[in-house]
């Protein structure tokens, strides 16, 4: 037996003898509780496969962990939430209409190699759901891309732009291809284009409701970003709780407006404040400032550490998307940032009490 | 200019259970049962032999050294025998003495002399001879911890009325109801310290206290050196290094003792039991605890004698409702957690807790999920998580890179973590090297 393993057996009858009412599993359950709005509303609108994909998603997860724990002949650890809360965020992250055995293949991959093979709950190193997308995404990147509903009224529709006449076929190509704000976000290959009449795109965009779109849920996009609004409100029910602290969603989405914001002026856009905007409320960001990046064991431990976390998150996410070009910049930044957070953790030691300096 | 520690944690302090009691005085015991080691410092040498024939307040041991305190006869009688018996400080001689004959001393007044005349090294004596140690935490120093030397020079006398440990009410109704002769204890331990100021720390939820202090202070005329700070409402800001800071802004550094920052911190109790020896000749065989939690029949604050089985305490204050999840002598943050009934009250035992199963936590640990909330409520600002996961690897060097030598034992981290990991108790092992006599897992 490890020692860990004896410990994690073991009553404790030392002081103190009083708990606070908080365990593991309330926590894990409670993040699951505040996805499930966003999850439903998107199941709603995106219709059964997305209903199906989060079921897969999840009930895969669980399955995996249990499977691997008997044959590695551990405990079964499932009863703790935190495989079918890998599944759930798994799901938030993928196309809803991507096929069912491709998202069963993602979840049982974050489960065994990115958190049971790092010997489980709380020693894995990055987001295993995130991890999943990632291996999804690099393998099945044309439905990981396309899968998408595309909806009367979010989606730019194609015909509309063309209307405008004013639109190259390059810009239209980007645009109509991808889920909508990606091609807002990325200054450097679509704004040249409308330098001319940007006031026009501008008009377009509000036209089209895109706001309205992006925040009520029907604008396409990933199965967690349905509803921007239920995203947040989930991601404010887990800060009211007391689940997650403040610094990493609010310096995540705080440097990206930053950097954006500072982008977008020095580089001539005439409307930087509304890209910026753009930037915080599309293309996954919200969820992946309150339930990814958020995820305390793959996040640094101390407040200071967790705000130098989130600060790379929001610079990598900008840089990703306008230098890289891609919408889902943040799963990225927050991978990245991942395998910093050892060394975070180094740097960020808290002062200690009354510490003489020399006895360091 | 308002400090507060860094971390800390608000548990549910439960004292509606004994808040409105007042003061009763239990029953003095038929056996009375006084270990040697009742404080921090080296058991004292008992004066007295299996047969002999003590009276209440005799000294039965002496103090051997600073730090080591005497003890007293709790009741007139015969020592039937000094043989080791379980005590809270593990098995270890305990004086057995018989209770017969006349409580003389019970109830007297007894010298009523003025102390104002009397010298620094007068009263100091008094309060050596009646054997006074902390009446709160781990016990200790009947030399007013140390801080009565003649080359150290303390300033300030802090007394903690913080009332931030759950359960526990015994110094608040000491406040309330005895007011006066806290302000009179405060006046002498100004004198013995040669300090020029005393402090009264009060919680800042707890108005009624500070009202009642206010009120004792204004009738005084020589009570312009007391004045009152409150304190913000959180678990430890009763520790030594904490209530300094939040009343003085003084660090304790590390290495430092509160007195070499030239601070007493003293609880509401020690200064009542510091004016008794002073003003009634009175040794400290009786003090007031808070017998609390969900099973005791009569919660209440009751006064006791030194060396009254919990058991005798227990059946007195109505009985146990049924079996308890586990009973606690000390807080329920760093008290002890007993099975032996038959263990006697010492001087330093504040509380005595029968806790529910709903109560007591009992239940598993689980692996660490890195959320960081011990870090957040440590008030010494350690990483209590990196500490125990060095530890678990056995990895003992880098353990002490976190600086585990500097915990003060509060158990906020233990009480916070989600996973229920023993964290406290870990690090208390590695302090008191019990990894190098004891090797293996936690």
């Amino acid at each position: 037996m490890t020692p860990d393993s004896s410990a994690e057996t073991k009553i404790n009858l030392y002081a103190p003898h009083i708990m606070s009412g908080d365990s593991t599993g309330r926590i894990i359950w409670t993040v699951a509780a505040a996805m499930l709005p966003a999850l439903a509303y998107s199941s709603f609108i995106h219709g059964i496969n997305t209903l199906l994909l989060i079921l897969v998603c999840a009930a895969s997860a669980v399955a995996a962990e249990i499977l691997f724990q008997l044959v590695t002949g551990r405990r079964i650890t499932a009863a703790d939430g935190s495989a079918a809360v890998t599944g759930l965020v798994l799901a938030m992250t993928l196309p809803p209409l991507l096929p069912l055995w491709m998202a069963a293949a993602g979840s049982c991959f974050a489960v065994i190699a990115a958190k049971q093979l790092f010997g489980g709950l709380g020693r894995n190193l990055f987001n295993p759901a995130l991890a999943g997308r990632a291996l999804l995404f690099v393998i099945w990147s044309g439905s990981m891309r396309t899968a998408w509903n595309v909806t009367s009224e979010g989606n730019i529709p194609a015909e509309k732009l063309t209307s405008y006449g004013i639109i190259p076929q390059q810009a239209l190509d980007v645009i109509t291809s991808t889920p909508p704000g990606e091609g807002m976000y990325n200054a450097a290959t679509v704004i040249p284009w409308f330098t001319e009449s940007f006031t026009a795109f501008y008009d377009f965009m509000i036209g089209q409701n895109i706001l309205k779109a992006l925040f009520a849920g029907n604008s396409g996009g990933l199965t967690g970003e349905a509803a921007v609004i239920l995203v947040l409100a989930g991601g404010v029910f887990l800060l009211w709780r007391g689940v997650i602290t403040w610094h990493i969603p609010f310096s995540f989405l705080i440097s990206l407006s930053f950097a954006s914001y500072f982008f977008y002026s020095f580089t001539g856009s005439v409307s930087p404040g509304f890209i910026t905007f753009i930037h915080i409320i599309s293309g996954s960001v919200i969820p992946a400032a309150f339930f990814m990046a958020a995820d305390p064991v793959t996040s640094p431990l101390t407040g200071r550490g967790m705000v130098i976390f989130g600060t790379g998150c929001g610079i990598f996410t900008f840089i990703i998307r306008s230098a890289g070009f891609y919408p889902e910049a943040a799963f990225w930044a927050i991978l990245l940032m991942n395998a910093a957070v050892p060394l975070i953790d180094r740097i960020t030691k808290p002062p200690v009490f009354g510490l003489n300096r020399s006895s360091k | 200019m308002f400090h507060a520690f860094k971390g800390g944690i608000r548990p549910p302090l439960r004292k509606e259970l004994t808040g409105n009691s007042s003061l009763e005085n239990l029953s003095v015991p038929q056996v009375c049962y006084l270990p040697l080691k009742q404080d921090s410092g080296n058991p004292a040498v008992p004066v007295v032999k299996a047969g002999d024939s003590v009276d209440e307040g005799e000294l039965v041991a002496a103090g051997e050294c600073a730090g080591s305190a005497n003890i007293h006869a709790s009741v007139p009688g015969r020592v039937v025998d000094i043989a080791g018996l379980p005590t809270v400080y593990g098995v270890q001689p305990v004086i057995i003495i018989e209770a017969e004959g006349a409580f003389g001393k019970t109830g007297k007044a007894g010298n009523t002399g003025s102390w104002e005349n009397l010298s620094r090294d007068e009263l100091f004596k008094k309060v050596r001879d009646a054997g006074l140690v902390r009446l709160s935490g781990e016990g200790c120093a009947c030399d007013l911890d140390g801080t009565y030397r003649p080359d150290k020079k303390t300033d300030t006398l802090i007394i903690n009325c913080t009332a931030v440990e759950p359960y526990i009410t015994s110094d608040e109704i000491l406040i309330r109801t005895h007011a006066e002769e806290i302000i009179e204890g405060i006046l002498i331990a100004l004198k013995i310290l040669d300090a020029s100021k005393a402090v009264i720390a009060v919680n800042d939820r707890n108005s009624d206290a500070a009202l009642t202090i206010a009120g004792a202070l204004g009738n005084r005329r020589s009570a312009s050196a007391i004045t009152i700070k409150k304190i913000k409402n959180r678990y430890p800001a009763g520790a030594e290094k904490q209530i300094v800071f939040g009343t003085l802004g003084r660090v304790i550094k590390s290495g430092q003792t509160a007195a070499g920052a030239g601070v007493s911190v003293h609880d509401v109790a020690t200064i009542f039991a510091l004016r008794e020896a002073v003003v009634f000749d009175k040794p400290l065989i009786e003090r007031y605890i808070t017998v609390s939690g969900g099973m005791i029949g009569i919660p209440g604050n009751y006064k006791v004698r030194i060396g009254t089985r919990i058991g005798d305490i227990a059946e007195e204050c109505g009985g146990l409702k049924g079996k308890a999840s586990r009973v606690i002598i000390g807080g329920t943050l760093t008290g002890t957690a007993v099975t032996d009934m038959n263990i006697p009250v010492v001087k330093g035992t504040s509380a005595i807790l029968f806790l529910s199963d709903g109560e007591a936590y009992a239940g598993e640990s689980g692996t660490c999920i890195r959320c960081g909330r011990c870090i957040r409520v440590c008030p010494m600002g350690l990483m209590p998580c990196r500490i125990a996961s060095a530890l678990s690897r056995g990895d003992m060097t880098g353990a002490s890179d976190f600086h585990p030598e500097m915990c003060i034992m509060c158990g906020s981290c233990s009480y916070i973590c989600p996973a229920h990991i023993p964290l406290v108790h870990l690090i208390n092992r590695f302090n008191s090297k019990d990894y190098e006599i004891n090797p293996g897992p936690v």
